[in-house]
C-alpha cells in the first residue's frame, strides 16, 4: 500500500462526512499527524458547546484553554487574576477562531465546572495546562494552584467576567454564525441581567451578531433586553428556533419575538417549540407573514392554531416544509382544505387533532381538513408523516394514495387493525415509496405483523420502526415472515440482550437466504437501536 | 491506442500515460471541468489532454459517468442533504470496491475532473473507514506516517483534551 497522499482540500471534503456531533472520530483524526491536525481542528472546534459530549467529564477543560486568548488588557479591565483561572501561554492554533456555533449558556455552565466545588476535587494546574512548560514551570504553576481552593469561595460575579472576557475572546476571533441561549438545565437566577447585558452590549458583539444566521433560544432566556435588542442588530437571521417556557410567558403574543421576526430581512426557517404545559396560550402568528417571501421551513410544536392564526400560515407561499407536532387546531379549519403551497414537498403531522368537531369525532371527506390539504398539495409531496388517530380521519389513506403519486417517504401510525387496508392500499399506489416508517408497531398482533410483511412493495428499500420498543420476538416474526428481497435496510429499537439480537438477526435473515451485511447495535441498556444492512 | 465508448457526438480524451478514449459528450459532460472545455472549444477533432489522469483510473472514472450520465446534474441546493446522507448506493458501493490506491485515486481524478458526486462518494467512502477509529488505526488504515514530536502530540492532546469522551 502507497503511503497516503491526499491533498489538504480532499481531507477536508472527508472530514465533512463525519458528523458533526462524531467528536470520537474528529479527535482521533485530530492526532493522526500534522496535516490531519491542521485540516481536521476547524471541524472539531466549529462548535465546541454544543456537540457531545458537551456533558462529559471532560468539557470545562476548553476553559483555561480559551482564556489563554484573553488579553492583558482585558484581563485588568474583566478584573481576572492569574491565580483566578490559570491559562497556557501559549497554544498550536488560534482556537475560538474556529468557532461558529456558541451556546452561550453552556460556556457559563463550563466555567462554573472549571472551579471546584469542594476541596477534595479541585483542578490541578496538571490537568488544566497543556504539556508545553519545562518542568520547572510546571512545577510553579503546580504550587501555584493552591490559589484554585480561593475560587471555591469566589462570587458569582467574579465567575461572570470571566465568561464575560470569553465571550469577548470568540466574538472578536470567529466568524460566529449561529448563537443558543437555551437553559432548560439550569435555574434561571443564576443567569443574571448581569451575564446577559454582555450578549449585545460591547461593540464586538454588535459586529458578530450582525452576521449571525441561525439564533435559538427558549424564552426563559429571552425575557430579558436582549431578543429586543437582538431584533435591533441581526437583520440576517435565516433559522430561528424559540421554546417558549409557561412560567416565563403569559400571553401569547410575544411582542419582542414577533418583532425579532419582523425585523429579518429573509428568515427561511421558523420553529416554534411551545411547553405542553402552556395549554392555554394561543401564540400569534401574525409576524410569519412579513416573512412570507423567503419562509420554506415552519416547524409547530405544541401550538394552538385558531382560523385566525391558520390564515397566516396560509398565506406563507413558499413553504416547502411543515410540520406539526402535538398542535391543536382549534376551529373550522376551512382554509387548510383549500390552501395551495405550491412548493411543499414534506408535510409532516405529529399528534395533531382537530377540535372542531369534538361530538363527533370522525371527519368525513367534505369536513376533514387533512383531506383537502392532501388533495391540493399531494401531488408534489415527497415525505409525508401522518402520526395520529387514522380513524379520526376515514378517507385520509384513500386520498392521500389517490393524490401523492410522487411520495418517497411515507411515515405513519398503526393504532388498530382497521388502519392497516388504508396503509397497504397507500404503499401499493404510491409506487416510489422507498422509506416506509410506521409507529406503533410494537402494538401489532403477530397476525397483523405477518400479514404486514407480507405486504411490503417491492418499491421499499428502507423500514423505520424506531418510533416504539419492540420486543426481540416481535422483530423475530416479522423477519421470520417477511419474505421480499428487496427491503435493504431496517432500523428499529428493541429489547433484549446484544449478542442474542444479533444471533436472532441472523439466523431469520439467513433462513431466507437473505445476507446481512451490517448489523449495528447501539447502547448498552436495555433497549437496543438496531440497523440492519442485507446485501441486496 | 484507442478505447471506444458507445454512439452519439464524442470527444477524445487523453490520458497521462497517452491513452485515447472516444466518449459521448454527455457521459464527459459529467465532469463539470470538461463540460466547460468543451462548451469553450466547441467540436474539435483534437484530443483533450488529461496530465493528472492515467488510463487504469480514467477508465474507471469513465465507467462511472457512464452509468451516471442520466442522473441531474448537482446544484448548490443539494449540498447540506448531501453532507448528512452518508449512504451510498449498492452500485456506487460495488463501484468503489477497489483497493485502497485506486479509491484515492478516484478521489483524486474526481477532484480533479470536478466530478462531484463521484468526489462525494469517494469522500464518503473514506469517512465510513475513519469512524470510531483511534488515531494509531486510521495511521494503520491509510498507511499514514505519525510527524509530530512526542511533545507536540501530547500538548495538541492536552489542548483538546475537552472533546475526548470519557
Amino acid at each position: 500500500m502507497s503511503p497516503f497522499y491526499l491533498p489538504n482540500e480532499c481531507i477536508q471534503d472527508i472530514l465533512k462526512y463525519v458528523e458533526e456531533k462524531d467528536n470520537k472520530t474528529l479527535h482521533s483524526a485530530l492526532l493522526v499527524n500534522r496535516t490531519w491536525c491542521r485540516n481536521t481542528v476547524s471541524f472539531l472546534w466549529k462548535k465546541p458547546f454544543n456537540s457531545p459530549p458537551s456533558d462529559s467529564q471532560n468539557n470545562y477543560k476548553i476553559i483555561p484553554i480559551l482564556a489563554s486568548f484573553i488579553d492583558d488588557d482585558k484581563m485588568k479591565q474583566f478584573k481576572i487574576k492569574e491565580k483566578d483561572l490559570p491559562v497556557p501561554k501559549q497554544t498550536t492554533f488560534d482556537y475560538p477562531s474556529f468557532i461558529r456555533h456558541l451556546d452561550f449558556v453552556n460556556l457559563w455552565k463550563q466555567v462554573f465546572r472549571c472551579y471546584p466545588r469542594t476541596s477534595d476535587n479541585y483542578i490541578t494546574n496538571n490537568e488544566l495546562y497543556p504539556l508545553q512548560d519545562d518542568f520547572k514551570s510546571v512545577q510553579r504553576k503546580r504550587n501555584s494552584s493552591l490559589s484554585l481552593q480561593d475560587e471555591y469561595n469566589s462570587s458569582q460575579q467574579k465567575k461572570a467576567e470571566v465568561v464575560k472576557a470569553l465571550y469577548e475572546v470568540i466574538l472578536q476571533r470567529s466568524r460566529l454564525e449561529r448563537l443558543t441561549l437555551s437553559m432548560k438545565d439550569w435555574h434561571y437566577p443564576i443567569y443574571n441581567e448581569f451575564i446577559f447585558d454582555a450578549l449585545t452590549s460591547t461593540p464586538n458583539a454588535r459586529n458578530a451578531l450582525a452576521r449571525l444566521s441561525r439564533f435559538d433560544c427558549n424564552l426563559a432566556a429571552t425575557n430579558i433586553s436582549a431578543l429586543h435588542d437582538l431584533a435591533f442588530i441581526s437583520k440576517k437571521i435565516k433559522t430561528l428556533s424559540i421554546q417558549i417556557f409557561r412560567h416565563v410567558f403569559r400571553d401569547g403574543h410575544l411582542t419582542e419575538l414577533s418583532n425579532l421576526i419582523e425585523s429579518q430581512d429573509s428568515l427561511e426557517q421558523i420553529n416554534i417549540f411551545k411547553d405542553h404545559k402552556c395549554n392555554n396560550i394561543t401564540i400569534d402568528l401574525s409576524s410569519l407573514v412579513s416573512q412570507a417571501k423567503s419562509l420554506k421551513k415552519l416547524k409547530l410544536h405544541y401550538v394552538i392554531i385558531n382560523d385566525k392564526q391558520l390564515e397566516y400560515i396560509t398565506k406563507l407561499h413558499n413553504l416547502q416544509e411543515l410540520m406539526f407536532t402535538c398542535v391543536r387546531l382549534d376551529g373550522k379549519m376551512t382554509l387548510l382544505s383549500n390552501v395551495i403551497f405550491t412548493k411543499l414537498k414534506v408535510l409532516r403531522i405529529y399528534s395533531t387533532f382537530i377540535n372542531h368537531n369534538r361530538e363527533n369525532s370522525k371527519l368525513q371527506q367534505d369536513n376533514d381538513p387533512f383531506v383537502g390539504l392532501i388533495r391540493n398539495n399531494g401531488s408534489h409531496l415527497k415525505d409525508l408523516s401522518l402520526e395520529f388517530k387514522l380513524s379520526y380521519h376515514p378517507q385520509l389513506l384513500n386520498n392521500v394514495a389517490k393524490y401523492c403519486e410522487n411520495l418517497l417517504t411515507f411515515t405513519t401510525y398503526y393504532n388498530e387493525d382497521d388502519d392497516m387496508p388504508g396503509i397497504y392500499n397507500v404503499l401499493k399506489k404510491c409506487s416510489k415509496i422507498e422509506l416506509f416508517g410506521i409507529d406503533g408497531f410494537a402494538n401489532m398482533s403477530h397476525k397483523t405483523i405477518m400479514e404486514f410483511s407480507k405486504s411490503i412493495p417491492t418499491n421499499v428499500r428502507k423500514l423505520d420502526f424506531r418510533y416504539d420498543c419492540l420486543d426481540m420476538d416481535t422483530l423475530e416474526v416479522f423477519l421470520d415472515h417477511y419474505e421480499g428481497y428487496d427491503v435493504k435496510y431496517l432500523i428499529c429499537n428493541v429489547k433484549g440482550d446484544k449478542q442474542e439480537l444479533k444471533k436472532m438477526i441472523e439466523k431469520t435473515s439467513s433462513s431466507k437466504g437473505r445476507i446481512v451485511k451490517k448489523c449495528s447495535i447501539e447502547r448498552e441498556d436495555s433497549e437496543k437501536v438496531v440497523n440492519i444492512e442485507w446485501q441486496l | 491506442m484507442t478505447s471506444e465508448s458507445s454512439e452519439g457526438k464524442k470527444v477524445t480524451l487523453k490520458s497521462c500515460d497517452d491513452v485515447e478514449f472516444k466518449v459521448e459528450i454527455p457521459v464527459a459532460s459529467r465532469s463539470i471541468l470538461l463540460k466547460n472545455m468543451i462548451e469553450d472549444v466547441g467540436e474539435t477533432d483534437q484530443s483533450i489532454p488529461l496530465p493528472n489522469v492515467n488510463e487504469k483510473v480514467l477508465k474507471k472514472v469513465l465507467e462511472w459517468c457512464q452509468h451516471h450520465v442520466n442522473d441531474p446534474q448537482p446544484t448548490n441546493d443539494d449540498d447540506d442533504s448531501r453532507r448528512r446522507n452518508t449512504e451510498i448506493d449498492d452500485w456506487d458501493q460495488r463501484f468503489l470496491n477497489v483497493e485502497q490506491d485506486m479509491l484515492f485515486e478516484i478521489i483524486l481524478a474526481a477532484n480533479y475532473l470536478d466530478i462531484k458526486p463521484l468526489l462525494d462518494i469517494g469522500c464518503k467512502t473514506v469517512a465510513n473507514m475513519i469512524k470510531g477509529k483511534s488515531p494509531e488505526e486510521i495511521r494503520n488504515t491509510f498507511n499514514i506516517v505519525n510527524d509530530f514530536t512526542p511533545e507536540e502530540e501530547e500538548q495538541i492532546r492536552k489542548e483538546n483534551e475537552w472533546a475526548e469522551d470519557r
